[in-house]
Formats: structure tokens, C-alpha cells, sequence
């Protein structure tokens, strides 16, 4: 987040200063691009250079906070990835229903809290029902508010409250598991009994 | 990479990350979620930045072609139908001007699709259909909307004319091609093989984008290899409709 500077920020790039052009997308494409690993995997990259396409054309036209920047920097990029069925691509198998158990991800059980860097803890998330998923993303990573993300995703803030809410839960639990035993080499060492 | 125990005795990294306590949703007093928090909104990566320069040139492009010419041959639709590969970007990023920093940024780490990347950029502009959204022109094929290869864009394309060459042949109907032959001093009366001996010539004469270029009209052999029988694959990349134009309709606070 820029924070407080950010109209300024905003109102100078708009004049089309490239410092602060660089500033807004220093702050909004790692945002972006995490976002996007989660909805559409390795298409990501792609996606989130289409959607500064989009976006240089129109931040002239753009009036708004910060986090209704960021709103529309998720649109744009959401967007995209949905209409090219990337979406899709990322979850081709029959989509859960909120609440079903999803099966474990092949990284959520071997990843050690110690490392527990970005890119591992967005494929946890990725292996999370996609709206789950989808919701925990824009919450954390890109910081808006249930009804902000309610209104991106089509759903009701009280919906994404309780998505976000188990979906990390979720993710607590698995990295509980491996945080209750020891490291995997001393149990090796130690063999069956504790 | 810090390891857990660190994480989790450090209170002022707790206290940082429960910095809205009015979200009942993000229970970051449960130190695994905290933890979840903490590494989805670390710092940005180097990879995550590594953009920065081909996304500048982008704006500065976009900045200074504003009400241009450029704003009719490079259409919202074409342009970012080409940005869908970091090699197509980096040609469209080269074809309206700009240096090689973007192009290197914009390539990035995709080798993988180079060859397919290079192939439809060749195709892209020619073979993309005309959207219902794009703004309406004369007619598709009076007025290309290839970059113009006698300029900084010869470089880009001459580049991705190599690299389809090395895979396999160039289609000859795309009007990036096209463009290129035209530069190349290649006639309508000249046949494939001509034509792309005359491109191998040409693409040996132009400098990289920042020198002077230097084309020439020469219809020497070159070493390439022409084709008389193109099997370039048409770009049947879709065009979305652009219903995301104007943010401040539905974003204004």
C-alpha cells in the first residue's frame, strides 16, 4: 500500500509523470501477480502485463482511493483471466462447493512453517475451493474489505466474511499438523515412537 | 526465508500484522494465520518487480502516442492481444518505439514459448479479426495495422522473423510480414522465395533499436532458407469486448 501518498501519487502519474507511474505499479503488480497465481496459475504473468495495458489507458479516467485503485486493478486483472477461461484451466476438475473438504494440495503437507515463504503460502491458498480461495486472496493480499470484495466477486460481505474465515482456518489447521510434530528429520531419527 | 521461532517471538512482527482488529475475518491473533498473513503480504519479490521497466515504457508510450496515429494502428484489442506473450510484447513494445530494456523486461523467463510466441506474433496483426468493439477503420486489409518495419519496429520483427525461420516458416500473409518484405524492397510481383530472401537481407542490415538502421534495398541471397509453401498458423487469439474502460464509473468512492 502507499498509504497516505497516494492521491498525490496517483494525481502526478495521471499527468503522466513516470516516477509515479513506477510507484503505482511497484505497489499494485506484486499484488497483482499474487492474486493471479491463485485464480489462474502459471498464466499469471500474462494476464497481469494484458491488465497494465488496460490500466495505462485508463488511469487518466480513473478517479478513486487507494483501495478502490486496487479494486480496479483486481477488475481489470479478474476480468481478463476469467474471460480467457484461465480460470478454469487452474480448476479443471468439478468445482467444490463452499464448505466441501478439498482434497490436500500436493504442497500442504510438506511445507514446514519455516518455509512458509510467498510462493509457498500461495499454493496453499491455491489448494482451497477457488472462491475460498479467491476471497482469502483479495483480503489479505490485496487488502479490501468483505463488501469490496463481496461486490467483485458477485457475493455478499457476510458470504466472503465467513469464506475468508474458514479458508485461512483451513490453512491453520494444515500448518498446525506440521507445526505440532518435530522437523521431519529428527522424527526420522527417532523412528515411530516419540 | 526467517525461520518460525523467529516469526513468532518477534511481538512487534505480531503487532504489525494485526493492525485491523475490526476484521472478524482475518483472526490474526491465531499466530498460524498471522503467519499465512505475514508471507502473503511479504515484501515484493525481485521476480514480481522485474517488469518495472517495460511496464514504464508502456506508460510512456501511452503518454506521449496519446491522440497520435499510434492510438489508431494499435488498438486496445491488437495491442493486448499481442502483450498475451512476453515475446509478442516484446515486438510490440519494440514496434512503437522503445528501447531494450523493455524488451528485455518484458521478456522475462519463457523460453518454452518462444518459438510459438514468435510464430503468432508474425500472424497476430494480420489475421486478427477486426473485434465488434474495435474502433471501425476503412477496411481490414487497406489499412494495416502492423507496426511499421522501416522504423524502430524492424528490429522486433526482424527478431521474431529469425526466430520463426529457426522453427519453421514465417506466414507470409500476416501484415507484420508483409510490412517487412515491403521494407525489404520485396515487390507483389515477387514470389515467396524472393520475398524472403529479401527479408534475410534486410534483417541482416538493421541495427538494434538505438542505432541508426540502415536498410537496404539489396536482393542478394541471403543464408536464409525461403519457403515457397508458408504454413505460418493464423493468430486465432479472441478478442474480448473492453467493458472495463472506464473504472470510474464503478469505482468511485
Amino acid at each position: 500500500m502507499i498509504g497516505k501518498d497516494f492521491l498525490r501519487v496517483l494525481g502526478t502519474a495521471q499527468r503522466g509523470d513516470e516516477q509515479a507511474f513506477a510507484q503505482l505499479w511497484r505497489d499494485g503488480n506484486p499484488m497483482l501477480l499474487r492474486y493471479l497465481r491463485v485464480l489462474a496459475g502459471d498464466a499469471a504473468e500474462d494476464i497481469a502485463a494484458e491488465s497494465w495495458v488496460h490500466v495505462v489507458r485508463g488511469l487518466k479516467d480513473f478517479r478513486g482511493d487507494e483501495r478502490a485503485w486496487r479494486a480496479w486493478l483486481v477488475t481489470v486483472a479478474r476480468r481478463r483471466a476469467v474471460d480467457a477461461g484461465r480460470q478454469r484451466q487452474r480448476h479443471p476438475t468439478v468445482p467444490l462447493e463452499e464448505g466441501d473438504e478439498p482434497p490436500p494440495g500436493p504442497d500442504a503437507a510438506t511445507v514446514a512453517l519455516e518455509r512458509l515463504d510467498t510462493a509457498r503460502a500461495l499454493e496453499l491458498v491455491a489448494t482451497l475451493p477457488p472462491q475460498q480461495a479467491e476471497a482469502v486472496v483479495l483480503r489479505v493480499v490485496a487488502g479490501l474489505e468483505p463488501a469490496e470484495v463481496a461486490k467483485l466477486v458477485g457475493s455478499t460481505p457476510g458470504a466472503i466474511r465467513v469464506s475468508v474465515h474458514r479458508g485461512l482456518k483451513r490453512l491453520a489447521a494444515q500448518l498446525a499438523e506440521q507445526h505440532e510434530g518435530q522437523p521431519d528429520e529428527q522424527r526420522e531419527e527417532r523412528g515411530v515412537t516419540p | 526465508m526467517r525461520p518460525l521461532t523467529a516469526l513468532l517471538s518477534v511481538k512487534n512482527l505480531l503487532r504489525a500484522v494485526t493492525w485491523d482488529r475490526r476484521a472478524q475475518d482475518l483472526d490474526l491473533q491465531d499466530p498460524r494465520v498471522a503467519l499465512l498473513h505475514s508471507a502473503l503480504t511479504a515484501s515484493a519479490t525481485a521476480d514480481e518487480l522485474s517488469g518495472e521497466d517495460g511496464a514504464v515504457a508502456l506508460f510512456r508510450t501511452s503518454s506521449a502516442r496519446h491522440s497520435s496515429a499510434a492510438r489508431r494502428l494499435w488498438r486496445p484489442a491488437v495491442l493486448s492481444t499481442l502483450l498475451t506473450t512476453k515475446l509478442a510484447a516484446a515486438v510490440a513494445v519494440g514496434a512503437v518505439g522503445l528501447g531494450g530494456a523493455a524488451t528485455v523486461a518484458y521478456t522475462g523467463s519463457l523460453p518454452d514459448t518462444l518459438q510459438n510466441a514468435a510464430h503468432d506474433t508474425i500472424g497476430a496483426p494480420a489475421a486478427h479479426p477486426a473485434s465488434p468493439s474495435a474502433k471501425p477503420r476503412a477496411t481490414p486489409t487497406a489499412t494495416p495495422v502492423g507496426p511499421d518495419a522501416t522504423g524502430s519496429a524492424a528490429y522486433g520483427l526482424c527478431t521474431a522473423f529469425d526466430k520463426v525461420r529457426t522453427h519453421g516458416k514465417a506466414d507470409e500473409k500476416s501484415i507484420a510480414y508483409r510490412n517487412l518484405a515491403t521494407a525489404a524492397g520485396a515487390t507483389a510481383t515477387d514470389d515467396a522465395a524472393t520475398t524472403a530472401v529479401k527479408v534475410t537481407a534486410y534483417c541482416a542490415t538493421v541495427a538494434k533499436p538505438g542505432s541508426t538502421p540502415s536498410p537496404t534495398e539489396s536482393s542478394s541471397p541471403g543464408h536464409g532458407k525461403p519457403s515457397s509453401h508458408p504454413t505460418g498458423k493464423p493468430a486465432t487469439l479472441p478478442t474480448h469486448h473492453d467493458n472495463t474502460s472506464n473504472p470510474s464509473s464503478t469505482h468511485r468512492p
